[in-house]
């Protein structure tokens, strides 16, 4: 095709995002995976009260979450938005401030959580004035977002693709449910105390946290699928009602889950089956998507064997498919009062960051990466060893937190013939100790990979920059 | 790009975007169209069955009549019930006899050690370690050196009240000199193998009486009778930087003991540097602490130091 009838895109932008994505995966696995040691080898902090595990924890989850899981969001979106709509961004200066500001806020984030300051609320631990701006960032994505769409050639292209709808749901969901959960009076620079209290508290606070998952994690990760999916298998999507039913069905369905975080507590016994019931209705939605994914390769599964960005993608939807059928059943009763509290469900929360988030990114940043700088990976078979390593890793840490997390729960529950709980707490700890070793070994191979990736990339960035500077010289000799 | 479609024959539904984005015309696979609509129809079972909705005043009950605490209670009445089918008789007996009664009765007292150690294990073990084999500065509670007393009325006092050690810093009359406290300390070190009356240790012996610091530990680094000072013709610490201290970590440790003294304090402050040793009380923090506390007494006893 002639290069003056494609439409020309905003890139510059989106290399920045994506880099900047592999480079705090690089980061917050880093910080999780020394997390993990340090529970297995609590010496490991060193009595300094930055690095100790109930900082670095939540360091982790902000690196990763926030920065890694946002700045995929904001790389995929802005450059998967351009192209289904036909048009460039919106805003290309409002971008590169959003993307600059971002950076400098989760920076700032992190830091912060390190010198110990935090709201205490789980995936809202950003302090009023980076709560704010955190919002603004939000905003101004979504602002630039929108009004690209908006801005589309209506009579070239008339639909709205599905990624821009769940791209959508994402942004309109988290939007409200971050501003109402921090909500909050502030009286110093870093310090402020919740508008709410009690067990209100507990609700807003789960109805974002589970959110912070179901919509930032999930939604928004499922319109990365949408794209990134069909344009790696060059197929088709298997089915567009499937897509409209599955995206309604979570976008109602998502928002009432928070309360399966909170059963047997003080929350309202109907808050907490409400919650329940509505999990256990979600999993035939979320296997919607993932059936959507998989089906788009009927016919093209032979790809797999030599499509290694492929794999990232496909393997996502299998992990995908496994944990939203996981946490539906970890919100039944019955299984919830032997897996809430243990590591199950950090198992749970893994199976799906690193199975599915991690593993959908990462498909997804090598293929901007080859198509914005225009070129094949540096290595081809490094993507491969990565792939061994992310699944390999996954998958110990996702066994391990099974075991422990259950023989936890059973340790807690287990009587003696004298009616008296056989164990002590302390035990139960004592017990977890090689399974939270095979945790750390699979997160230092998950994170191996993702130095391996960081590498790939750069050097994928340098050969490109070599060959433009050597055709641009040579056409300037010519 | 709608008026032209590359692929007319794969059953598309004629939208196309980015060249080569498109979605086939497939309806969802009827499996998951039926388990869909089952899941519908599952929310409302479960709504009947257990308590779901709200209502202006109130939520919907459901035909369960499920409660959350209904099923803690439930469960733990079935437990109670249990237990006092079996062991009903026995507990009683705890209740009204003595520690020292139960020490005397090899049921019992099997019994009450049986039942304690996950009492032991969620509110002693974290200072004690599991078993009482001690933690550096939380001493052994399963060997025979005892600083309150190995008798069962003592323990159960221990464990009752508490206990807060206290030694002077720098001496009964706080003038020790720097020397003096090195002297001693290394006369103190020798009494712990047994070499405390070598003439080498002749200053530091001296600094032990000027100090007074036989009042408390004894002539002899061993206190008369037990009332909270450490045993110094031992090598059982008290007070140590890990579980397998060198002899020149101990030296540095009953240096600094000496000095700061243990838990002493000016205005009710700790003084900086000084010692903390503190049994809190258990009297108010056991559940059912009349029973426990006895049954407690006797499984320390019974650790292997008992008297
Ligand atoms: C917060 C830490 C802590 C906890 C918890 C604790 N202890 Fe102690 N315990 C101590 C300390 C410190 C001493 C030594 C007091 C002193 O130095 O005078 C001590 C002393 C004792 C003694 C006297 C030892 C002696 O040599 O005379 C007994 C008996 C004892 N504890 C039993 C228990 C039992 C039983 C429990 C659980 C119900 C328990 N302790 C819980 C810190 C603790
Ligand atoms: C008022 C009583 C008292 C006097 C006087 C006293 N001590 Fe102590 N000393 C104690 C008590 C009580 C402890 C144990 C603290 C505990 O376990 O709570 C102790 C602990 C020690 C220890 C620590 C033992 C170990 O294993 O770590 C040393 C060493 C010691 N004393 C030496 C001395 C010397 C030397 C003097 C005289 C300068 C002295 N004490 C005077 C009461 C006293
Ligand atoms: C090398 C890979 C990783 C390792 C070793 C790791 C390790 C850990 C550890 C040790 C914890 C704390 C567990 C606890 O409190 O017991 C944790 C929590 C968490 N991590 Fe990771 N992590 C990794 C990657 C990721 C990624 C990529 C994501 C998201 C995209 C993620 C999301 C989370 C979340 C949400 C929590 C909090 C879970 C909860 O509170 O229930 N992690 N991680």
């Amino acid at each position: 095709m002639d290069a003056t009838t494609k439409p020309q895109y905003d890139n510059g932008v989106v290399q920045y995002l994506s880099v900047g994505a592999v480079v705090f995966l690089v980061l917050g696995t880093i910080f999780g995976t020394y997390a993990a040691f340090e529970l297995a080898y609590p010496a490991l902090n060193l009595d300094i009260p930055e690095i100790t595990f109930a900082r670095l924890r939540v360091m982790h989850t902000n690196t990763v979450i926030y920065a890694f899981g946002g700045m995929t969001l904001m790389a995929t979106a802005f450059y998967s938005v351009q192209r289904t709509n036909g048009v460039r961004l919106w805003s290309n200066g409002l971008a590169w401030v959003t993307a600059i500001l971002f950076t400098i806020g989760l920076l700032a984030v992190v830091l912060t959580i390190s010198l110990g300051m935090t709201t205490g609320k789980e995936y809202h631990e950003q302090e009023w004035p980076l709560a704010i701006a955190v919002a603004i960032v939000w905003t101004l994505y979504t602002v630039n977002f929108v009004m690209t769409i908006a801005s589309r050639n209506k009579e070239k292209v008339p639909n709205v693709y599905v990624s821009n709808w769940f791209f959508l749901g994402m942004m309109v969901a988290v939007t409200y449910l971050y501003v109402v959960n921090g909500l909050a009076l502030p009286v110093s620079l870093f310090r402020s105390y919740s508008l709410f209290s009690g067990v209100q508290d507990a609700m807003i606070q789960w109805w974002w946290g589970h959110n912070a998952v179901g919509f930032f994690l999930t939604a928004g990760f499922l319109g990365i699928m949408y794209y990134f999916v069909p344009k790696q298998a060059q197929r088709p999507i298997y089915s567009y009602r499937l897509s409209v039913i599955h995206f309604w069905a979570l976008m109602f369905g998502y928002v009432w889950l928070g309360a399966h975080h909170l059963q047997y507590t003080a929350l309202p016994d109907w808050t907490g089956s409400l919650g329940a019931v509505i999990s256990l209705s979600m999993i035939i939605p979320s296997w919607g998507g993932a059936l959507n994914g998989m089906l788009t390769l009927s016919g093209a599964w032979d790809r797999l064997r030599t499509d290694y960005i492929l794999r990232f993608l496909i393997i996502s939807l299998a992990f995908y498919a496994m944990s939203t059928f996981e946490g539906p059943v970890m919100s039944a009763k019955t299984v919830n009062a032997l897996s809430h509290y243990t590591d199950w469900t950090i198992g749970h929360v893994h199976s799906g960051a690193l199975g599915w988030v991690a593993m959908v990114s990462i498909g997804a940043l090598y293929h901007m990466v080859m198509k914005l700088w225009k070129t094949e990976m540096y290595s081809m078979k490094l993507i491969n060893f990565h792939f061994w390593l992310a699944t390999i890793g996954t998958v110990f840490y996702i066994v391990a937190m099974w075991v422990s997390g259950i023989m936890q729960g059973l340790m807690w529950r287990a009587y003696d013939e004298y009616g008296v709980l056989a164990y002590s707490f302390a035990e139960s700890v004592a017990a977890m100790h090689p399974y939270y070793v095979m945790r750390a070994v699979g997160g230092l191979l998950f994170t191996l990979g993702a130095v391996i990736m960081l590498y790939n990339v750069v050097m994928t960035i340098r050969m490109a920059n070599a060959k433009q500077t050597a055709t641009a010289g040579a056409a300037a000799a010519a | 790009m709608a008026h032209h479609n590359p692929w007319p024959n794969e059953g598309n539904t004629g939208h196309i975007w980015d060249e080569d984005i498109r979605e086939l015309d497939n309806p969802p696979p009827l499996w998951w169209m039926l388990a869909f609509y089952a899941s519908f129809i599952m929310i409302i079972f479960y709504a009947l069955y257990y308590p779901t909705i709200p209502l202006a005043n109130g939520y919907t009950k459901g035909l369960a009549g499920w409660t959350a605490v209904k099923e803690y209670h439930e469960d733990y009445q079935k437990l109670k019930d249990w237990r006092k089918a079996k062991f009903a008789d026995k507990e009683e007996k705890l209740g009204s006899l003595s520690a020292a009664q139960i020490l005397q009765d090899p049921d019992l007292k099997a019994y009450s050690i049986a039942t304690s150690k996950m009492l032991f294990g969620d509110y002693c073990a974290a200072c004690h370690g599991v078993g009482g084999q001690g933690n550096p500065n939380f001493p052994v509670l399963a060997d025979d050196d005892w600083l309150w007393g190995g008798k069962i009325q003592q323990i159960q006092a221990s464990i009752t009240n508490g206990r807060v050690g206290n030694m002077p810093a720098r001496g009964m009359m706080g003038n020790l000199t720097d020397e003096d406290i090195q002297n001693v300390a290394d006369y103190a070190l020798a009494l712990s193998e047994g070499k405390g009356d070598d003439p080498q240790y002749a200053k530091g012996k001296a600094v032990f009486a000027k100090g007074m610091c036989l009042a408390c530990h004894g002539p002899k680094g061993k206190p008369l009778a037990p009332a909270g000072a450490a045993n110094l013709t031992d090598q059982i610490w008290r007070f140590a930087p890990n579980m397998n201290p060198t002899k020149e970590d101990m030296r540095k440790s009953y240096i600094h003991t000496i000095t700061y003294g243990v838990n002493v304090k000016k205005n009710g402050e700790y003084l900086p540097g000084t010692r903390r040793a503190q049994m809190p009380t258990f009297k108010h923090r056991l559940p059912n602490a009349d029973v426990n506390i006895k049954r407690l007494a006797v499984y320390v006893h019974e650790l292997g130091g008992g008297q």
